[in-house]
């Protein structure tokens, strides 16, 4: 009988990486969302993931619509927009001139800048809370139905939540531009080669929807569902930027253009 | 790897920072730029009657000043002002008792003329006779010549003397009628129906005729059926003011009432001008007014002297552009653009540019007028005084300002030159350089006549002034 070799003992496991804090995962998002949606993968789900940047949305929005609605031109824009709206009522014959002229006194008396940065604000902080839930169900139903993966929903949550920080910065990049242009749509997007942006135009609005940050920020979700499926990112970058294209040209098929921006 | 992945993240983080220091440092050092609030208004068509308003006083259109043509005192005044005379009717009498004694004497020497004269018949009778009678006696040569020339003379003599009572008598006649006449102008008639809108005399006051004086103003007998207002306009509007044009007249006493009126006369020359003080007048810094008469179409129980004003309609003009009063204001015209490479900048004032430039009093202030890529500084006076210095080099007349209006284009406006027409109390007629339905600036006042300039920032609102810088 042959005398059998030893077994070599098995290579000691490497050291699990250390744990990033929830600052390092907010700012490692806008560089290597891959490495952050990762970890995320293999570590228990935690709601300051999601909350924590989400209420940084909302901070940021508040602040930066009481900083647009503080500009006069801005201002102006907003009076413009309702004086056509309601000559466009009056036109229709839907009320009279002297309607018109009431509720227009009655805005720039009782809707002032002040009103509206109130109204703003609240918008902004719900628009936050409804776009990662939102995002968080369309990645979890894509990563069902269309790549036949299972994973939890609170962890798309979180990939939704992280994202989000990107469209913080959006809205502060936004909001300088609104700024230094006096423009209310001041996106970096193609609807800054307009110079007299009329949200009511179709073709504006699909302008401004070739957003730097929106295409930033979906390209982020399709990483994210790329790594929580496992699947290859092209897949994932193909349903998650098919999904976007489709729900903007809805929004500003149906004449809610101005939510697509 | 790790390396790759740490360069990636602070390439993207230098990005993201780079681009958020560059946006923060441009809208805080950004240039800011004053937005106005402004309220505007669309150019319309509409009717535009131009008007001049003038003051005065109501009179009535027929007014006799009765004056005596005798001189005496009253003996009888059987009116009293305001009553309602009709003509013929007795306003005054004079005491006849001089005018009787000379209707008296004068007839007196008419009986005596007629006396003469039969006198100087009877005579003339005898000296026919004599000369008769001894001319038959010349013939049959029984008279000497001389005495029948003295018979002759006799006759032609008592022939003159008839022809000079004649004279006398038709002299003491017209001498009664002369009396007779004095003594009927001691009774006043009046010489129309009316009203005794002023009485100036009393009963017992004695009163001059007009023969050798101006005669004392009794009276004065209107007819107040038909009255005027007498209103004045300054020398720059009687040239539009034409007999025949309509009037609105306001009488202060019948505020609630509004009147009609027609102009019916125009002065030819201005009050004041024939005065006898001209000299002195012409030094003085009364403005030059111009008498208008303006026949009231209304009956209404106006007394003279009421106060009244007139608008009187001088030009009109039917669906013309309009634009409100205040949008238009007045602003030297732009300069002609330069070629570019000339006019290098300058500390003097540019000989080459046109612009007016315009030193704020005390020398706080300085105003820079760019001109097509030069920029003038003005020279503060120091003196208090402002000034106007002329930029031309060929020397001439200062520029002219222009009347503009400032056209909205989107949140900017644009000062556009027009040409205007005649105006109302709320709108000016624009000729040339508007279209209708452009957007133009209506107020405020201050944002209009001053704030305002070509490709300044707007906002649309209640007038507050000047606001925060955006």
């Amino acid at each position: 009988m042959e005398p059998t070799l030893p077994t070599p003992a098995p290579p000691p496991a490497a050291p699990p990486a250390p744990a990033t804090s929830l600052a390092g995962r907010l700012m490692n998002v806008l560089a290597a969302p891959g490495e952050v949606f990762a970890g995320i993968k293999a570590a228990p789900s935690s709601v300051a993931n999601w909350l924590v940047p989400v209420l940084i949305f909302a901070v940021v929005g508040t602040i930066s619509m009481c900083i647009m609605f503080a500009q006069p031109a801005i201002q102006q824009t907003v009076h413009d927009q309702q004086v056509k709206a309601m000559d466009k009522l009056v036109q229709q014959g839907k009320i009279t001139q002297a309607q018109e002229d009431q509720a227009l006194q009655a805005m720039e008396k009782f809707a002032g800048p002040v009103l509206l940065a109130v109204f703003g604000s609240i918008g902004i902080v719900v628009y936050g809370f409804v776009s990662i839930f939102g995002w968080a169900l369309v990645l979890w139903l894509a990563g069902r139905w269309l790549l036949k993966t299972q994973f939890d929903y609170l962890k798309t949550l979180e990939v939704a939540g992280l994202s989000s920080i990107i469209t913080a910065l959006g809205m502060v990049i936004t909001t300088l531009l609104a700024v230094i242009l006096g423009r209310l749509y001041a996106g970096p997007s193609l609807a800054l080669l307009v110079d007299d942006f009329d949200p009511t135009n179709r073709g504006h609005l699909l302008l401004g929807a070739v957003n730097v940050i929106n295409l930033w920020h979906t390209g982020v979700l399709a990483v994210g569902l790329a790594k929580l499926s496992g699947t290859g990112t092209v897949k994932t970058a193909t349903v998650v930027f098919g999904f976007w294209v489709l729900i903007e040209l809805l929004l500003i098929g149906i004449g809610l253009g101005k939510w697509a921006l | 790897m790790a390396n790759s992945k740490k360069r990636r993240k602070i390439i993207v983080f230098s990005i993201i920072g780079l681009v958020l220091v560059t946006l923060i440092a441009v809208a805080v050092f950004k240039k800011k730029q004053p937005v106005i609030t402004v309220q505007t208004e669309k150019v319309i068509r509409t009717n535009i009657i131009e008007t001049v308003v003038a003051n005065g006083k109501i009179y009535p259109v027929v007014q006799v000043h009765i004056s005596p043509e005798v001189s005496g005192e009253i003996i009888e005044l059987p009116v009293k002002e305001g009553q309602r005379v009709k003509k013929g009717d007795l306003l005054v009498k004079i005491n006849p008792d001089i005018y009787i004694a000379a209707v008296n004497l004068a007839k007196a020497s008419y009986e005596s003329s007629i006396a003469a004269k039969a006198s100087a018949v009877a005579s003339l009778e005898k000296a026919q006779a004599d000369y008769d009678r001894n001319q038959e006696l010349f013939n049959q040569k029984l008279l000497s010549e001389s005495d029948f020339i003295g018979f002759k003379s006799a006759r032609d003599v008592a022939k003159a003397q008839l022809d000079s009572a004649n004279d006398q008598v038709n002299v003491a006649k017209a001498n009664v009628d002369n009396a007779e006449e004095e003594l009927a102008k001691t009774t006043i008639v009046s010489p129309l129906d009316g009203t005794i809108s002023k009485l100036n005399s009393q009963l017992g006051e004695r009163v001059l005729g007009t023969v050798q004086n101006t005669g004392t103003d009794i009276m004065v007998v209107s007819d107040l059926n038909t009255m005027e207002a007498r209103v004045d306009v300054g020398e720059m509007d009687v040239v539009l003011i034409r007999p025949g044009q309509n009037v609105s007249l306001e009488v202060d006493s019948f505020k609630d009432q509004k009147f009609t009126g027609t102009v019916t006369d125009v002065a030819s020359s201005s009050e004041g001008l024939n005065s006898l003080s001209s000299a002195s007048s012409s030094t003085t810094q009364d403005a030059t007014k111009f008498e208008i008469r303006i026949r009231i179409s209304e009956k209404e129980s106006f007394r003279p002297g009421m106060s009244v004003t007139g608008e009187i309609e001088t030009r009109s003009r039917t669906n013309v552009l309009a634009v409100p009063f205040a949008s238009v204001t007045a602003r030297p015209p732009k300069p002609p653009p330069k070629p570019p490479g000339k006019s290098p900048k300058t500390n003097s004032v540019s000989p080459a540019s046109k612009a007016t430039n315009i030193a704020k009093a005390g020398g706080s202030e300085t105003n820079t007028v760019k001109v097509a890529g030069s920029e003038t500084n003005t020279t503060p006076t120091g003196n208090g005084a402002t000034n106007v210095a002329k930029a031309d080099k060929k020397g001439g007349a200062q520029q002219k300002l222009v009347d503009v209006v400032f056209v909205v284009e989107g949140n900017h406006v644009k000062m556009v030159p027009v040409k205007t027409g005649i105006s109302d109390e709320t709108h000016w007629e624009i000729v040339e350089g508007l279209k209708e339905g452009d957007e133009i600036v209506s107020g405020g006042f201050r944002a209009i006549s001053r704030d305002l300039d070509d490709g300044k920032k707007i906002r649309k609102g209640a007038a507050t002034g000047e606001e925060p810088k955006s």
